[in-house]
């Protein structure tokens, strides 16, 4: 039988099994949505590393130095602006900018002469040295400041000879036109623009996940990204990256002290212990994630295949039928698989745009909604998982209705 | 067109054996009107089902139009039914969902027969049965007598050379019964070979040949034109 015969075939049996196939959809749906999302959030953690590490894995005597507050009052703002400032002052610590800004500002971009910097050229692993406040790019992708949004305010690319700077904490103020001299590498620099509120680079956001607990002093303070905007506001975190020339212990044990003495509690960790607790945090959460979807995995196969059986069971008659007026077993066999596929295909494509809609509103920051790879990148993952469920879920009912011979099919007809 | 030599069709256990046919040899010409009876159990519809492809025989030989069916794999069987033969059940056999077109539809939808060409088959049929006011209803709206002229429309629709019929009136009152007998009548005469599984004598009577079985065996074989009797 063509296949067209097939289609007509299956439409008839959709028409009658309505209710059915409708709850079928939604529990594969379902399923195919968790699977998604599983694999997205392993990509999008394991890309959040490797940006950090290509952002800031080879700098020398880079740390960071991060502090949180909850519910922070007024002496808390205080204790965290003295501690801040005074920082520099560490021996060995190096950090440009004395002023503070508020949270609002704290991507800033700046431009020098010609060029801009961009960060994604970062994923290349193209990254200049990483400054105390700043990082310095050597090299621009025009491609990829389309995809962060950045084309507005770039002419033309960054190159080895004309660097361009990004400024990623919110120590500095800056003004649009403004001329600024970096302390570093004390190139000039023009202030060509900002983003918009919310624009995080890359380096930002792992950092923004830590959860520091303090167990001598019993304050707990948590940054989650997940929170209500409500009560991010009132949340106070700071992290900032700060180059402690020769990394000793000495200079880090002075900013533990000098934060004690603000009454205050921070964390330093070179940028791979980050890195690391960073992935560790996430084992839990991913495996946890992977858990329901395994779930979720062994939800939708039994239902495909039991659907798939029970329907076998209850027209036995009619494959008889069809079969003592010629259709032939390989016939009926395609007519499963279109019977699956169709629900498999159909639940993807709900469970995609479903994904679609839930990564949105959990995305918090410009740069993850830049992500589209990656929402691309694991519809391979997912398809893969979903073509095992289609052909393990037509395989266990076409194996039942290869046992039948046309006259068990026919039942009540003969004999 | 059939040759059955020494057939057999034995049902195996642990701890019993049954032969539903026991070497049993017959002879149907193409053309032919065969009606078979016996009681419940003497193997009629083993034999049919062996006759139309549906199962196969244990030991013994079966040739239709001189193929030995009796070797072939499920899926030679499949073709073989799809080229030879159709059948008609007691109980009508329509897919309940389905219309009578739809149900009709199915022996030439599974030959690929092309839509404009099914549509005229199928009306024309129709027509030829009188059934062409039934073609938008479901089985549960039709009564037994016009659901088995589906049945029948079906079974000729594929145009096969064999058409089977097990108990075709066993469900029907006796007016309708006599007028479906009448429909094979018909069907036999445009040149189909017919066999008939009945218990009733009345539509044996109609048949060119009569077959008894009995516990598996042929009894007798009556010939109409001779009147004789094989045992």
């Amino acid at each position: 039988m063509d296949i067209r015969n097939i289609w007509i075939i299956y439409l008839r049996h959709v028409r009658k099994n309505r209710i059915m196939l409708a709850a079928l959809l939604i529990v594969a749906a379902i399923s195919v949505f968790l699977i998604y999302i599983a694999f997205y959030e392993w990509n999008r953690e394991n890309y959040n590393v490797y940006l950090t590490r290509q952002l800031l894995g080879d700098v020398p005597g880079l740390y960071n130095i991060s502090l949180a507050t909850v519910d922070a009052d007024e002496m808390t703002e205080l204790a965290v602006e003295e501690f801040l400032l005074k920082l520099p002052e560490v021996e060995g610590v190096t950090a440009s900018g004395r002023q503070m800004s508020t949270r609002g500002e704290w991507i800033e971009l700046i431009e020098n002469e010609a060029f801009l910097k961009r960060n994604m050229e970062l994923l290349a692993g193209t990254i200049g040295e990483a400054y105390p406040t700043l990082i310095n790019i050597h090299c621009i992708d025009k491609e990829l400041l389309d995809i962060v949004g950045l084309s507005e305010l770039v002419d033309e690319d960054v190159t080895e000879a004309v660097p361009a700077l990004a400024g990623y904490n919110f120590r500095e103020i800056f003004t649009v036109g403004e001329i600024y001299t970096d302390n570093i590498s004390k190139c000039q620099y023009r202030i060509a623009g900002f983003l918009p509120k919310g624009f995080q680079l890359p380096s930002e956001m792992p950092l923004y996940s830590e959860l520091y607990i303090d167990a001598d002093n019993g304050m707990v303070a948590i940054y989650d990204k997940r929170l209500d905007p409500g009560h991010m506001q009132t949340l106070n975190a700071r992290n900032s990256m700060y180059f402690i020339s020769d990394g000793s212990d000495k200079v880090r044990d002075q900013v533990y002290l000098l934060a004690e003495a603000c009454g205050l509690h921070v964390k330093i960790c070179t940028i791979e212990e980050m890195i690391s607790e960073y992935k560790d945090e996430n084992k839990e959460s991913i495996a946890i994630t992977f858990l329901f979807t395994g779930i979720a995995v062994l939800a939708g196969f039994i239902a495909i295949i039991s659907s798939s059986i029970i329907r076998i069971l209850l027209n036995k008659q009619e494959y008889g039928i069809m079969y003592a007026n010629g259709v032939s077993f390989v016939d009926i066999f395609k007519m499963i698989m279109l019977d699956n596929g169709v629900k498999l295909l159909t639940a993807l494509l709900a469970a995609f745009v479903i994904a679609q809609l839930y990564i949105k509103r959990i995305t918090l920051t410009d740069l993850e909604e830049c992500l589209r790879m990656l929402y691309i990148r694991v519809v391979p993952e997912v398809s893969v998982i979903v073509l095992g469920l289609w052909l393990l879920g037509t395989a266990v009912p076409v194996y039942i209705l290869s046992r039948m011979n046309v006259v068990d099919l026919l039942g009540g007809n003969e004999l | 067109m059939i040759e059955i030599n020494d057939l057999s069709k034995i049902y195996e256990g642990d701890d019993y054996r049954v032969a539903a046919l026991d070497s049993i040899s017959l002879k149907i010409e193409e053309g032919e009107y065969v009606a078979v009876m016996g009681p419940s159990g003497s193997g009629k519809t083993t034999l049919l089902n062996i006759i139309g492809c549906m199962d196969s025989p244990t030991e013994g030989d079966y040739f239709l139009n001189e193929k030995n069916v009796s070797e072939m794999s499920g899926r030679e069987l499949t073709n073989i039914r799809k080229e030879y033969v159709s059948f008609v059940f007691q109980n009508f056999a329509l897919m309940p969902d389905y219309t009578a077109y739809e149900n009709i539809e199915v022996p030439l939808l599974a030959r690929n027969v092309h839509r404009k060409e099914r549509k005229d088959r199928i009306i024309k049929i129709m027509q030829r049965l009188g059934i062409e006011n039934l073609i938008n209803k479901l089985p549960s709206q039709m009564s037994g007598g016009q659901q088995q002229r589906v049945a029948i429309a079906r079974a000729l629709v594929a145009d096969n050379l064999l058409i089977l019929a097990d108990e075709p009136t066993g469900a029907l009152d006796q007016n309708t019964s006599k007028d479906l007998m009448d429909l094979f009548d018909k069907i036999h005469k445009d040149g189909h070979t017919v066999i008939i599984i009945t218990h009733d004598l009345e539509v044996a009577k109609r048949a060119d040949k009569i077959i008894e079985i009995v516990d598996g065996k042929i009894t007798k074989i009556k010939n109409k034109s001779t009147q004789e009797f094989q045992g």
